[in-house]
Order: C-alpha cells, then structure tokens, then sequence
C-alpha cells in the first residue's frame, strides 16, 4: 500500500472579473500520484503548473478562492478529505509536514527560535518541556546550526536566509514525519548555500526513511536528489517515473522543451525552439492542454488524452510518446 | 539590565533632541497664526469704554505693538523660565490653570479610550476572523457611522433622549450636581479626588455627570479602533507565518496567540496616535457637556482671542503628544525584538 | 451565465447589480452623494421656502402642520434650510478636494519620485501636522484669515494637500519599484515620460479612493468650524451653523431644529465614507475573489 495516493484531483480558482462575471481559473485538473514510502519525489515544472497547489491540497490548506472540485487524497490508507478537517489538522505537523517557500516570513516574528520548535512539538502531543528542548537542540545539530543551544534563544530576524531554511527543515522533521514536503527550498539562497541545504534534507530524510516531495523548477534539484520525478504543465501531471528513466527517455514533448531549456543544455545545442507562453487556465482548450505549444501535435490531440503506461513506473499523458527526437 | 538601562537611556536621550524642534516649531505656529488674525484682544481688555490713548498704553504694555519675531522671544525666554504668562480673562496664570483643568479632561479622554479600546479591539478582531461574513459587514457600517456622527450632534441627542426625554442623566452643566459636595482638589480628577476622599455620594453624582459624555466619546473613539484592529489583524492572518503554522496543525486557540502577540505593536502604536487626537477631540465634547476641561477653555480662548491660553492649551497638547508617543514607542522597543 | 451569448449581448441591468453585488458600500456611498448632489443643485425648485425668510410669529413651530420639519429660533424653515445646506457642503466639499488634488498629486508625485528634500519637507510637515490638533488649527486659521466661505475652503484645502500627498507618495514608492516601471526606465523613457504615462495614472488609482473620505472630512470639519462660531454663521443655511442655533434649544426639548441638519450632515458624511469604503474594495485586486 502506497504511502501516499493522491487520486484525480481538481481544484478550480473562482472568482469575480471585474464586469462582476465569474472566472474559473482551472489550476489542478486530474492530478494523481502515488509514493511509496521513503521514496523522494520531485515535483517540476514551470511557474503556475500548480506544484505548490498539489502541496497546499495535500495539507488541506486550500482556502476561498480556491475549490476542490473532485478528488481524493489517502495517505496510510486513511482519506484525508480535501479541505480544513480534524483529521487533516492531526496530520499536518506531525505525519506530514511542510518546509514552506520563503523562510524568513514563514517564522513567528515574536517568538525566538527555541519556543517555535518547541511550540511545534507541543502541538502534537508532547508534554515534557525538558524532552522537547533536548529534541529542538538535537534537530538543530542535525541541521548544521553552529551552537545550537545560543540558537534556540535567537529571533527569526537574526538569521541570515540559509540559517532559517535550515531552522524549517529541523521544523520539519521534528516530530518525525512520515512525508516532508518542501516547496521550492531553494528560494532565495546563494547557489553554494542551496548545495548545503538540500545535502542536509536529503540525508537527513533518507536517514530516517522518511517519504519526501521536492517541489521545484530546477531540473538539477531533481536529478541530484530524487528517485521518482513527476512534471507538470497546466495543473496536469504530463510525464511521470524514476528520475533516470525520464531524464533518458523523455517521452513527452514538454519535458523534451524542459530539459533542452537548461542553461547546459544551451550552451551545447543552441537555443531550442521557443518555449511559448504559458498556458491560459481560464480558457483551457479540449484534448491536450499542450497541443498549442507541441511541436509535434495532431488531429487525435484535440481529443481528451489517456494515460499511457510506458513501462509500470514510467507514465505518460501523449498520444504520440515517440521519446527523443 | 544594566544593558537594557542604556538602551533606554539612550532612546530617551534622542527621542527629547528629535522631539525640541518639533515642538518648538508648534509654538512658533501657534503664535505667529494667533497675532496674524484680526483679532484686537486689546479692545476686548479694555473693554467699550476705552479710548485711543488707552488702547495704546495697554498695546505698548503687552507688547503687541512689537515686531512678532521680537515678541516670540520675549515669550520664548519667559517660557524657559516656567512663565507661562496669563489670561487675559481676569489675569489668571496660564499654568495654573492648565494644571488644574488637565487632569479633568484626561479623565473624560482615558477613560472613553479603555472603553473604546476593550470594545473596539474584539470586534475589530472578530470581523478579522470571519471577513466578509455578517458580523464584518455590520460592524464596518457600524465604524464607518460612528467615524460620521459629529461628536456635538451625538452629544446634543444624548442630551435630548437621556436627559430632556427620559430623564436618566443629570442635567448638563458641569461634573457636578450643585448640591453635592465637591471633593478637596487632589488631583484635579474628579473621580480620582473622590476616591481619595471616600466622598462617595460626590463620586455617584460625577460619575452619573460623566456618564453620556463618555458613551459619545467613547463611540467616537471605538470606530477608528474598529477599524484599525480589523485591518491589522487582516493582515496578519494573511501573513506567512500564519500560514505556516496552519501548515503545522496549529490549533485555533495558538493561532489567535500567535495572531495577538503580533498584533500588540501596531495597535498600541495606533492607540498612541488616536489618543493624540483625541485629545483634541475632547475640546467639543467639554464643550458640549459643560465639564469645565482643558479643552473647553482653549477653545473658548481661541474664538476670544486670549493669546497666553491658546499659546500654553496647544503647547500642552502638543507636549503631550510627544510624551505619548515617547511611551508607546519606548514600551514597543522593549517588547518588539526587532529593534 | 449563457455559455454562448457575447458579452455585448447581457442585459444592461447586469452591470450596476453586478456592482452593487460585489460592493454594497459603494453602491450605497453613490446613492447618498448623488442624493444630497440631487438636492444642493435643485433647491429653489425642491424647498417651500426660502432658507432666509424668518416668520417672526411662528418661532420654533414643531413639525407638521406648515413647516415639514418645524420652524427654528428665528422662524427659519428648517427642511428648506437643510436643503440649502447641502449646497454649503458642496461648495466647501469640491472647491476644497480640488485644492486638495491641484496641490497634493503633484507634492506627493514629485516626493516620491524623486525624493530628496522635498520628500523630507513633506515628511516634516506631516510630523508637525500629526502632533498638532488639526482641528484647533483650523480654527485658528479660519478665526485668523477672516470667516468667509472662501478662506474656509482654503484651509480645509491646504489642510488636506499633506495626507493626500502622503497617500500619493506611499503609491509613487510602490510603483516605482515595480518591475513595469524599472522596464519602463531601462528602455529608455526620460523621467518625465516614465512619471506622466507609467506612475501617474496607476497613482491616480490608487489614490482614488482617499477623494471620497477626504471630502467627507472637509464637510464635516466645516460644519465643526461653523458649530464652534467660526467661519459661517446664521442666518446663512449651513448644517454646523444650524445645529449651533438648534442647540440652545434642545435642552428645553424643542429638538428638531438641532436634529434635523444634523442628520443631513451625518448622513451624506457616512454616504462619502461609504463611497470612498466601497472604493477601496472595488480597487483592491485581492477582494476579487468569491468565497464559499
């Protein structure tokens, strides 16, 4: 049984235009994913595919604006429901966790670092302040913080951006999750520091064979440190299977686009054909959401595209999955 | 401590040098608007009967016939002194007098402020909580009336329904009732004066006196509080961290902490600038209501012309501010790590 | 919603119900302003009576009978002086919001823009004007210049100039930020390209919704002026003026003469807050959405 099961999930953004018409904005349209657990997914694609969404539908985080308008979501078998419930609320934070985008807001400006680890501990359950102290200085040696027990007395504001991810990933593995998910842990940090940062996930959640789920646009995030990477394009998952595989086969034309768009990748064959503009999620066309921009597209792409199995872990939404070109 | 003494000592020390130029500047204002008016306070002195020669004598004694710039100094040096000058309403010091009607106005302005505030801040934060829901939309309307209602008109209809109609309150003039025994002036406070005196039949007749000026004021007060706690609140609740903390499975009852301990800053600050202007404010309501305050007689000295008053009610006003300000500033430096 | 139907092809209702769904307030807000506008600019043909005619025999006349809203001290129509009233707030409301935006844009454009002493200037006298009562300020101006309409309005004006220039200032810095702008600027577009055509018009925006509120200040502070004795006074038809007269009365219970300008003043003040309220949340991008 999968850690994890996310099943057909859509979400639609509706709101008021501004001749006070309503606007659906389809941001998640038939998502579905497993995880195994201490599998490492990477979840790619570009700005507005709807990576974060999938996470905040995963925490029950969705708020107005935006709907849940079918979908499941099992995670140790039990159903998780789609929006803010009790059994959503015991989860989070403890079995699933979140390392969120930008770290320096995402702390309580009004609490020193020691209390918010703490605090979180406190929320699920634990009672001995003493235990909970030792596991916030524990964790922070874990991540690499020097002087761990000055640090728990310091404030948000003091740290440096690389210092306070690395204060959220301990967050986020201190009540030993069974699924961290960290989107985009990389903002923000100066390229040597990202290095460090994931060097430290990674370890640490594999070293307590913990499920995890990257979120991210950068393909080297996903090469060097996933098992399993799934893409998305226009709130659909087009392309999905281990790590290699896919970097190798490349069955779906997006991902082909993707990955000759890396600046590597340019600098060896030139520029490839322009990438286009992203998709219009108010006016979504039928068939294949990326037949504007397929090179390859056909009359069969205007209708609705099944899931092709290329392989059992290696799945494809093309009805023309011909690989490298 | 003794690292915290300094950092106090030395916010103290900056915000006084800061502050001098500021309130310097509102006196110098106050007193070249006041003597660029058409104003003659000489002939009001004087009175009908007076004739040139006189009018002369009295202007060369008051030194009005002086260049201004000559006549803000003379007021600047006798101020460095504590002089304050005096009224030309039966020749009473300034300060005095300032010292004796403050305290009777900062009664009726703290207590509609904690009133306001202990309103205001809860349903401010309650419409936060559940935006664009009933509750929101009518304590917006509520806010926004209170915000329009003029503060004389209220207290007018107050009077009307609660005195003339219904015969609740006390009739309007002044703190007490004429029958009652005043206290030994303490303070300057009425209700604190009784208190210390345990003159309790003194402290119900005040405060049945005080009783509708407070409610006017105090809905004056508790709309922008409405407000202001709404849209702070708002804020936070959008914020990231909150965020994260739901993501966390943060229970209701330690985000609303959460939410509060972020929120005490830019509230007291806000608090600290609505009491400086309804400080002001509490002129109309003196006025109103008989209750001989600070403001009543500053603004009666205005319209009169009694320069000295209008000079020293500003100049109080305007030191209270900066105090005001001083304190909230000071007490959010020491909470606030972020200094 | 007809899936089919092109947009020109609504019915012509859809719009202002659309409107008035998305923001009560504002649609509320209108409806007051337009009213008492309605009024102030057909007086002659709505009121029964002149504002100024006294009726010496028929002092403080209760309503009904041949005053609708009662006579006051001096055997005044009240509901006709009320209905002239509205021309004052007018004509203190718009002269002084003109002055206001001649002068504040322009201050509050150039501040943010360019900074520098300008920018202190105004900060300073935004200092000053926060520590000082305005209201005492005000009053000793207008007792000072003179209590005429006209300086009024000046005052009221150049009282407002800072806090608009200061809304306009926090809108020219946010901009001037923005990636559109920096664009803008790196094309090539000279200073005063960039500050007419990118920055003003969404400035304008932005600072739209502060017209409304400053006005509803202007009439109420007017009317304040006019209470306390400055400014306007009797016999003229102002609604401050008027509750002044009013007052003396109501304490021996003939009320209508202070109730009822007073309820005017109330009524289109909250109409101008309601107005510049519904503003901001009609201009506010993140209000678009639809809950539930």
């Amino acid at each position: 049984m999968s850690l994890l099961s996310v099943d057909n999930l859509h979400v639609h953004f509706i709101a008021r235009g501004i001749n006070n018409q309503l606007r659906t904005a389809k941001a998640l349209n038939g998502v579905s994913f497993d995880l195994e657990p201490g599998q490492v997914l990477g979840l790619v694609g570009e700005t507005g595919a709807g990576k974060s969404l999938t996470a905040l539908a995963l925490l029950g985080l969705l708020r107005p604006p935006a709907q849940v308008v079918a979908g499941k979501i099992q995670f140790e078998g039990q159903d998780l429901g789609l929006v803010d419930n009790p059994a959503g609320r015991s989860a989070r934070g403890k079995s699933i966790t979140l390392i969120p985008q930008s770290p320096k807001t995402s702390l309580d400006p009004t609490a020193r670092i020691g209390e918010q680890l703490i605090r979180i501990q406190r929320e699920h359950g634990q009672t001995d302040m003493v235990k909970a102290h030792a596991r916030a200085i524990e964790m922070l040696e874990q991540v690499q913080i020097p002087d761990p027990a000055q640090r728990m007395k310091a404030w948000p504001h003091e740290l440096s951006g690389g210092m306070a991810q690395r204060v959220l990933i301990a967050a986020g593995l201190i009540n030993s999750p069974r699924l961290v998910i960290a989107d985009e842990p990389t903002t923000g940090l100066d390229l040597t520091v990202q290095a460090e940062v994931l060097d430290i996930f990674k370890r640490l959640v594999s070293a307590n064979g913990m499920s995890a789920i990257i979120i991210t646009h950068d393909l080297g995030i996903v090469a060097h440190y996933c098992d399993r990477m799934a893409v998305m394009f226009a709130g659909t998952i087009i392309e999905e299977g281990p790590v290699g595989k896919v970097f190798e086969e490349q069955r779906h034309p997006y991902t082909q686009s993707l990955i000759a768009s890396t600046p590597k990748q340019i600098a060896m064959h030139g520029f490839a054909s322009a990438v286009g503009s992203p998709p219009n999620l108010y006016d979504l066309p039928t068939g294949c959401v990326y037949k504007d921009r397929c090179p390859k597209a056909q009359a069969v792409c205007d209708t609705t595209l099944p899931t092709l199995g290329v392989g059992s872990t290696h799945r494809v939404r093309c009805h023309l999955p011909n690989g490298k070109p | 401590m003794g690292e915290t003494g300094a950092r106090i000592a030395k916010f103290l020390l900056m915000r006084v040098a800061v502050s001098v130029p500021v309130i310097l500047g509102i006196v110098f204002l106050t007193f070249m608007l006041i003597r660029l008016g058409g104003q003659d306070p000489v002939a009001m002195l004087a009175g009908p009967m007076a004739d040139e020669a006189m009018l002369s004598a009295l202007r060369a004694q008051l030194q009005l016939d002086q260049p201004m710039l000559l006549q803000f100094g003379h007021y600047m040096l006798r101020l460095a002194q504590g002089d304050l000058g005096v009224s030309w309403q039966g020749g009473i010091p300034v300060w005095g007098e300032i010292l004796h009607l403050f305290p009777a106005t900062l009664e009726l302005v703290l207590l509609s402020v904690g009133l306001a505030t202990l309103i205001g801040v809860p349903i401010g934060m309650r419409a936060a909580t559940h935006p664009n829901g009933w509750f929101d939309q009518l304590s917006r309307f509520g806010s926004l009336a209170g915000f329009s209602m003029p503060t004389y008109w209220m207290g007018l209809m107050a009077i009307l329904v609660f005195f003339y109609i219904l015969r609740w309150a006390p009739p309007p003039m002044g703190r007490l009732s004429i029958e009652v025994v005043a206290p030994t002036v303490v303070t300057g406070s009425i209700l604190v004066d009784c208190i210390l005196e345990g003159n309790w039949q003194a402290l119900g007749s005040a405060l049945a006196h005080l009783a509708l000026p407070v409610a006017c004021f105090t809905l004056l007060a508790a709309a922008p509080m409405i407000k202001q706690s709404r849209a702070i609140l708002i804020e936070i609740m959008n914020s990231d961290y909150v965020r994260y903390a739901r993501a966390n499975g943060f229970s209701k009852t330690t985000i609303r902490k959460m939410a509060l301990r972020n929120a005490a800053t830019p509230l007291l600050t806000f608090l600290g600038s609505e009491l400086t202007s309804l400080l002001a404010a509490a002129a109309l309501v003196e006025y109103i209501f008989s209750l001989s305050g600070l403001g009543q007689w500053g603004l009666n000295a205005i319209l009169l012309g009694d320069f000295a008053v209008v000079q020293g009610y500003v100049l109080t006003l305007a030191l209270f501010s900066v105090f005001i300000f001083m304190v909230i500033d000071l007490i959010v430096m020491l909470l606030e790590p972020r200094r | 919603m007809t899936p089919a139907a092109s947009p020109t092809a609504r019915h012509w209702l859809a719009y202002p119900l659309g409107l008035a769904r998305r923001s009560p307030t504002f649609v509320v807000g209108l409806v007051i302003v337009l009213f008492f506008l309605l009024l102030a600019v057909f007086a002659p043909l709505i009121a029964p009576f002149n504002p100024t005619q006294s009726f010496s025999y028929e002092v403080l006349q209760a309503p009904g009978g041949r005053f609708f809203l009662g006579s006051d001290g001096n055997g005044m129509d009240v509901f006709s002086r009320v209905i002239y009233g509205s021309r004052y707030a007018f004509g203190i409301a718009i002269p002084a919001g003109l002055i206001m935006i001649g002068i504040g844009m322009p201050l509050g454009l150039l501040a943010g823009y360019k900074g520098g002493w300008l920018d202190e200037v105004l900060l300073r006298t935004l200092d000053v004007l926060r520590a000082f009562p305005t209201i005492i300020l005000a009053l000793a101006v207008v007792a000072a210049t003179g209590q005429s309409l006209v300086s009024m309005v000046v005052v009221i004006g150049l009282l407002d100039s800072p806090i608009f220039a200061r809304v306009v200032r926090a809108e020219v810095l946010t901009l001037r930020s923005s990636t559109f702008v920096k664009a803008a600027i790196a094309v090539g577009n000279p200073a005063w390209r960039v500050m007419f055509v990118h920055i003003l018009p969404n400035a304008i925006l932005g600072a739209t919704a502060q017209l409304p509120m400053r006005m509803a200040w202007a009439v109420r502070i007017s009317a304040t002026l006019a209470f306390i004795g400055v400014g306007i006074q009797a016999p003229t038809p102002e609604w401050g003026a008027m509750i002044r007269q009013g007052a003396e009365y109501v304490i021996t219970g003939e009320w209508w003469a202070a109730l009822f300008p007073g309820l005017a003043l109330m009524t289109l003040v909250l109409g101008f807050n309601l107005l510049g309220d519904g503003l901001t949340d009609l201009l506010d991008p993140k209000r678009r959405g639809v809950g539930k």
